[in-house]
């Protein structure tokens, strides 16, 4: 604990601290979106999926837990890095300076970083304590709106949140900053815990725009799904599900539109 | 052919400067150094101030040159330092603007001139091997692999000249430290020190005030001697494993 410490006090250790931190994070980005793919089967299994996972509580709290410490060491790490940095060149160049190498995705962290903190407060808002339903009220495409957010029925309450073009924007923003983020975060992390040789440099980049482009087009087809199902107008019905609570039940009209 | 020097002048250290145009006729075999020289000729005629500048060699090897020109450290031109640049890299009428390294690890002490004597604490702090003096070992006692020496040459390579940090955007000495570091720690001669040096070279890289590394890859890019980024990741696993793992042998740390 003392050597963790003694590291941590580096700026290589607080870089460490947000590779492994980060790395959690990545874990779940990824478990995240594979859970959301059922978005993609139907109401049905999407909702057994969702209530499957809340039946595991322990685990999700467990999970909540360490996603939390996980955020404020990369939070804290960067932040306090972030200031160490500034100090580092008080007085900038006052003629031009052009970059070589550098990227977007490099450039951006630190605002990308705030952004996904933001958009972390909004997601859970929105889909984990559905406060957001008058919001998604106020223009909305898809019908069963007016019902606004019911709890349990994952299906329905994303419909709701993609169907407010309002929503989608800030979810399309989200998941193209999280990719970024991570097309220089996946192999940055990578080179700071010093995985980084020759023989591996450029599997290592291949790995980290892999990861960047699974997340985008994975994460993104789902709300765009739900606004064209929204658009294209869903029935919806009620039912009782085994959970013993009344569920609001929404499924699209077309046979098609579930692949 | 013509061109405008637009070069940063600065009494002293802790003041204020500027930039100054000078116009100087030149010809395209001409070094950047001896154009400064031009220019500091005329201007000791006219019983000005000449423009201060470090260079020793000229041959780009010694790591005393360098300024950033038009944005770039050490001029147009890859793995070069500023010695090795010539006029035949600019065109007729071109603007050239001259700005010496910024970081506060490197204050300026006049015009282009930096104090990098923050380097040389990295070095002191553990950018050496302790051995037993007497004559010269057997060459072929201590043998080490072709591609093992040809990395820790690599990372020999550095001469010090500061680009890395001038060009870093968060004015980090990383490469540099892990070139230092890691010329050493592939070698057989540098493990006895190895998790020790690791520790004491990234404390005082921190406290000299330099910036951390956050992968942009600029200096790898400006290096005038090539060092690859991968420098900074066997930098960083050798300060983990330091501080994680500890050390098999008994160093003072």
């Amino acid at each position: 604990m003392n050597a963790v410490l003694t590291l941590y006090r580096t700026t290589i250790g607080k870089k460490v601290a947000m590779a492994i931190s980060g790395a959690v994070y990545v874990g779940w980005v990824l478990f995240h979106m594979l859970g959301n793919l059922n978005f993609h089967l139907g109401p049905q299994v999407l909702n057994d999926y969702a209530h499957k996972l809340q039946d595991l509580a322990p685990v999700v709290w467990g999970g909540r837990a360490l996603l939390l410490a996980a955020l404020v060491v990369h939070v804290y790490s960067a932040f306090s890095l972030i200031a160490h940095n500034q100090k580092a060149r008080r007085t900038g160049y006052q003629g031009p300076m052009r970059s070589q190498q550098t990227n977007a995705a490099a450039k951006s962290m630190r605002y990308g970083g705030v952004a996904l903190l933001l958009f972390i407060l909004w997601h859970i808002a929105d889909l984990t304590l559905g406060v957001l339903g008058p919001l998604h009220g106020l223009v909305n495409f898809y019908e069963g709106a007016e019902h606004g957010f019911i709890r349990g029925e994952v299906y329905h309450d994303m419909l709701l949140s993609f169907g407010s073009p309002i929503s989608l924007a800030i979810y399309v923003g989200a998941v193209a900053a999280l990719s970024l983020h991570l097309f220089h975060g996946v192999w940055s992390a990578v080179q700071t815990l010093g995985f980084d040789q020759a023989s591996t440099a450029t599997l290592w980049r291949s790995i980290a725009a892999f990861i960047a482009g699974l997340v985008l087009v994975g994460n993104l087809s789902f709300p765009l799904a739900g606004f064209a199902y929204a658009l294209s107008g869903v029935q919806s019905q009620d039912v009782i599900t085994g959970h013993g609570v009344k569920y609001y039940n929404a499924r699209p009209i077309a046979p098609s539109s579930p692949s | 052919m013509k061109v405008t020097l637009r070069v940063w002048r600065q009494a002293g250290a802790g003041g204020s400067g500027s930039f100054k145009d000078y116009p100087v006729e030149v010809v395209p075999e001409m070094s950047f150094l001896e154009v400064l020289d031009v220019i500091n000729d005329e201007l000791v005629a006219k019983a000005e101030e000449p423009i201060a500048f470090e260079h020793d060699c000229r041959e780009g090897i010694c790591g005393s040159c360098g300024a950033m020109v038009n944005g770039r450290a050490h001029g147009p031109g890859d793995q070069s330092t500023l010695c090795q640049v010539h006029m035949r890299q600019f065109s007729d009428g071109d603007l050239i603007v001259v700005e010496p390294w910024r970081a506060e690890a490197f204050p300026v002490i006049k015009d282009l001139v930096v104090d990098r004597a923050s380097l040389d604490r990295i070095i002191q702090a553990g950018g050496y091997i302790s051995v037993r003096t007497g004559s010269a070992p057997d060459a072929n006692a201590l043998p080490i692999g072709k591609p093992l020496a040809d990395l820790a040459f690599d990372y020999a390579a550095c001469i010090g000249c500061g680009a890395c940090v001038a060009a870093c955007p968060n004015a980090s000495a990383s490469l540099f430290t892990a070139a230092k570091a890691s010329q050493l720690n592939l070698l057989p001669q540098g493990q006895v020190e190895r998790t020790s040096r690791a520790i004491a070279l990234v404390e005082t890289m921190d406290a000299e005030g330099f910036g951390s590394c956050t992968n942009h890859g600029e200096c790898a890019a400006i290096c005038p001697k090539g060092i690859p980024l991968k420098a900074i990741a066997q930098l960083n696993r050798d300060l983990v494993r330091a501080r994680v793992v500890g050390s098999p042998s008994k160093d003072p740390s």
